[in-house]
């Protein structure tokens, strides 16, 4: 497996729990106030996601430095949190 | 300041959940209210455009308690009161269900079960003649369907007491969430790793219960 392959899984692996993460804090549980809840309608998720990408992108960045630095591959991730 | 909700514990279990950090670093603490106990910090105000670290934190309080082996049902991100008083006047207001659902999941805890969406599996598309209502049923559908194919019920059906499933927005993939009691948690994990239609997936928790907190009255 190639060194951008792996790259690619540890993204979108990173990206797939981000999104997940948002969507279940921002739209699941308990609502004990409507009103408040349709101000929180309007939360800007495209600003969101580019927060989310860049976040992902930096953390990406960083993990491939370190592994050069290292003398190594990423690892393939296949990781169970 | 206002107080900021969290989430919500059975009262009896409020003095197990440790002193988390919330918002801007302020402590959590935990408020009776009737048979619930409230999870809060005192804020300045909400943001008017909430942070990926602002989600992160609302979250992180929620797994203190989830890790502290007390069954949690999760708030919405967002819910806010002029103060301690009218936090408890609201939640107190809908006890009843919410205490009966704690008290019926007490001991269990929520598990997401990740798949990306396949390379070559085209974006889903609403058909001219039907509703956005009636399309999103059928993609729920279809992502039942999935998971008969992947062989995940006849798998981990045992353990898990509760499902539902979700659609991550953007396509980016598909969401079961499963409802599964701390003590099956080993045998959940085990059977999802014998799965290689799984190799895929990534699995989050155990969480507070966020898919599983609606109540029916």
């Amino acid at each position: 497996m190639s060194d951008d392959a792996s790259l690619e899984e540890v993204y979108e692996s990173e990206q797939l729990v981000l999104s997940d993460l948002i969507n279940r804090v921002l739209d699941k549980g308990v609502v004990i106030s409507a009103n408040i809840t349709i101000s929180i309608a309007d939360i800007d998720l495209i600003q969101l996601d580019l927060r989310l990408l860049i976040s992902s992108v930096t953390t990406l960045a960083q993990r491939r430095k370190h592994s050069v630095q290292r003398g190594h591959l990423p690892l393939r991730s296949r990781p169970r949190t | 300041m206002v107080t900021y909700l969290y989430g919500l514990v059975l009262a009896r279990n409020v003095d197990r959940v440790p002193v988390a950090a919330g918002f801007g670093g302020a402590p959590v603490r935990s408020v009776r209210c009737g048979m619930l106990g409230a999870l809060v910090s005192a804020v300045e105000q909400m943001p008017a455009r909430p942070t990926l670290e602002d989600v992160r934190t609302h979250d992180a309080v929620l797994q203190s308690a989830v890790d502290a082996g007390v069954t949690a049902v999760a708030v919405r991100f967002g819910q806010t009161f002029a103060g301690d008083d009218e936090m408890c006047r609201h939640t107190t207001e809908r006890h009843e269900p919410l205490a009966r659902l704690l008290e019926q999941y007490d001991g269990a805890v929520e598990m997401r079960l990740l798949l990306p969406a396949a390379d070559d599996e085209p974006p889903p598309q609403l058909e001219k003649d039907i509703g956005p209502g009636r399309a999103y049923l059928e993609s729920l559908r279809e992502s039942r369907e999935h998971a008969d194919h992947l062989g995940l019920r006849g798998a981990i059906g045992p353990s898990v007491r509760a499902e539902k499933v979700e659609r991550l927005p953007r396509s980016r993939g598909v969401v079961f969430a499963h409802l599964v009691m701390r003590d099956e948690l080993q045998d959940y994990r085990e059977a999802i790793s014998l799965l290689p239609s799984l190799a895929d997936a990534k699995v989050v928790g155990p969480l507070a219960l966020y898919s599983f907190a609606e109540t029916t009255s």
